[in-house]
């Protein structure tokens, strides 16, 4: 066992100068003396009061009671705190037993302040704190940007074989398999695309079925990895384009169809005039086009507005589209002109019996405003017959749209004649 | 009157003084200034019963590879509050080894955990079960948010009522 000194008021003074300062207590925690700066370093300053519970003053003594008792039966010379901070300062406090004048065992607490210099050194250490902290959040949202990306952006690997060696997360959830019923197979099981000599091209367009049954389209990048100045392998970088897949459709769909009426248009009932004069040339059938021009249209748009007009347009496309055969086309000529193209017809008659039939649907199918009222309409019709009439789209359309003229001008005058 | 010691500890960051100041001074900052050392903060409470405590609070230096002195601070602490960031999947990996450091201080003292920020969005799930799992002293674990002031007085005055019951 050691024994403890005897403080000396002298010892004491030459503390204070080498920046320590001192506190001394009872073993009942009351405050006997301490050295003149004492006040400055305690967490609550009014409490330095001799005779004052020193825990009041220096809140870093609650807590370490039982420790400090230990000091009494010498287990320990000195118990540390080293590096307590209040507010800019710094201290270490460093707690041991002296013997009192009155040789009673009293507690002495040195708390050494640290040198300015310490104070430069936290500043600079809570900078690097600082400056790590915001990297590793930066970092942090790096890889977040990375796999939610990663998740949403379909990427494989394939060897120059074209065997699969890696998928990503987004690829497995696509096909709805596990990477390990991926990996090993070749990448067209999956993907299809025209030519399977991938890697040679720097983008290719695939497409592929989900593990759900939708087909997908994709544009991938094709991204050579080599190693040794050899390509060993390529990462295929997939973006679903099936939305551009479905605009294209849409933009051919609108490049050959009226906007009103969803009929197919002038261009579009040429191509197929064309395609039925080069089947039927092969087969030896005939086929009738037959050219339909709306009575009395423009009093319909000046009475009831362009808005009735449109939905009469409407009306009549929808009776002559319900009325022809599936192998049949209905088209929008242009303004209040339709043609049909009746495709397989046996005889001159039959074309007759139909368009006779076209001629009714008017009185069958009445159009009736938004408001009830009854639209009355009515058809001029003329037509023409291939090979007879002619040999060529243009001339079949001219032939029986003269014909319809001609319908048209002898229906005013009481004599009508198809053809 | 009763005082006591706690200490709260975790990786630097995780907002171990930001917990602090809400419930001592309720404030709240964005800016980030790390501690050094050991700051103690007091905080006078009167539980639901009407008895009177005072909590001192030591906030330490974030784990580091060069803390030295976290071991020194530890003793004599009624109760131990690890924080864990919820947006940083290290902080709450490193959970581990500050509760095996407060037990090889004081083995059975009580063990709080605050898994904070959870007022931002975590790309990752903490499962609360597998955290208490991790020490038969984890009282509690809580998802505190030092910045709304969420679930941070109710870890306090929980130690409070444990402390000055038991």
């Amino acid at each position: 066992m050691k024994s403890s000194s005897t403080y000396d008021s002298d010892v004491l003074s030459m503390l204070c100068k080498n920046r320590m300062s001192y506190i001394i207590f009872s073993r009942q925690y009351e405050l006997i003396e301490f050295s003149k700066n004492i006040p400055k370093l305690a967490d609550d300053e009014s409490r330095v009061v001799c005779g004052v519970d020193v825990r009041e003053a220096f809140w870093a003594f609650v807590g370490v009671e039982r420790e400090m008792m230990t000091l009494f039966d010498r287990c320990e010379d000195t118990i540390k705190l080293p590096m307590i901070s209040k507010k800019n300062i710094y201290y270490d406090i460093e707690i041991g037993v002296i013997k009192s004048p009155k040789k009673q065992e009293v507690f002495i607490a040195y708390i050494t302040a640290k040198s300015d210099l310490l104070h430069k050194y936290t500043e600079v250490v809570q900078s690097v704190n600082q400056k790590t902290l915001s990297h590793r959040h930066e970092k942090d949202r790096t890889k977040s940007n990375f796999d939610i990306i990663n998740e949403h952006l379909i990427t494989f690997h394939i060897d120059q074989q074209g065997v699969l060696t890696e998928a990503n997360r987004a690829c497995q959830q696509f096909l709805g398999i596990s990477e390990n019923d991926i990996i090993g197979f070749h990448y067209s099981e999956f993907f299809y695309t025209r030519s399977n000599d991938i890697t040679s091209d720097s983008e290719r367009m695939l497409h592929a079925k989900s593990g759900m049954g939708e087909e997908v389209f994709f544009h991938a990048v094709v991204i050579p990895v080599k190693r040794n100045d050899i390509v060993c392998e390529s990462i295929l970088i997939c973006q679903d384009v099936t939305y551009l897949k479905r605009v294209e459709k849409e933009l051919e769909h609108a490049a050959d169809h009226d906007y009103l009426t969803g009929l197919p248009n002038r261009s579009l009932l040429c191509k197929q005039i064309n395609a039925a004069i080069t089947e039927d040339d092969h087969n030896g059938s005939i086929f009738g086009v037959c050219f339909i021009d709306l009575d009395d249209f423009k009093p319909v748009n000046d009475t009831f507005g362009h808005h009735v007009g449109d939905m009469l347009l409407r009306h009549i496309a929808s009776i002559l589209n319900d009325f022809v055969r599936k192998m049949d086309t209905v088209a929008r000529f242009g303004g209040d002109e339709f043609v049909i193209l009746f495709r397989d017809i046996k005889t001159e008659e039959y074309l007759q019996t139909l368009v006779k039939r076209v001629e009714q649907l008017p009185m069958k199918y009445p159009f009736k405003n938004g408001k009830g009222i009854t639209i009355e309409f009515g058809f001029s019709i003329g037509c023409s017959y291939y090979p007879k009439h002619g040999r060529n789209t243009t001339v079949l359309i001219n032939y029986a749209d003269k014909a319809m003229y001609k319908n048209k001008k002898r229906a005013l005058e009481g004599v009508k004649q198809t053809v | 009157m009763f005082s006591y010691k706690i200490v709260i500890l975790g990786d630097f960051g995780v907002g171990k003084t930001s917990l602090i100041r809400r419930f001592v001074d309720n404030t709240f900052s964005e800016d980030y200034l790390s501690t050094i050392g050991a700051t103690i903060s007091k905080k006078n409470i009167v539980s639901s019963d009407g008895t009177h405590s005072i909590m001192m609070i030591w906030d330490t230096e974030g784990r580091t590879e060069h803390n030295s002195f976290l071991k020194q601070y530890l003793n004599g602490s009624k109760a131990y509050v690890i924080v864990a960031d919820s947006t940083r999947q290290d902080t709450v990996a490193s959970l581990n080894h500050h509760i095996k450091m407060c037990q090889s201080i004081i083995l059975d003292a009580p063990i709080y955990v605050a898994i904070n920020k959870s007022d931002l969005e975590s790309d990752f799930m903490i499962q609360r079960d597998e955290v208490k799992a991790l020490s038969p002293y984890i009282r509690h674990v809580y998802l505190t948010s030092a910045k709304t002031g969420d679930t941070v007085n109710t870890i306090f005055n929980d130690i409070n009522t444990a402390v000055v019951s038991g």
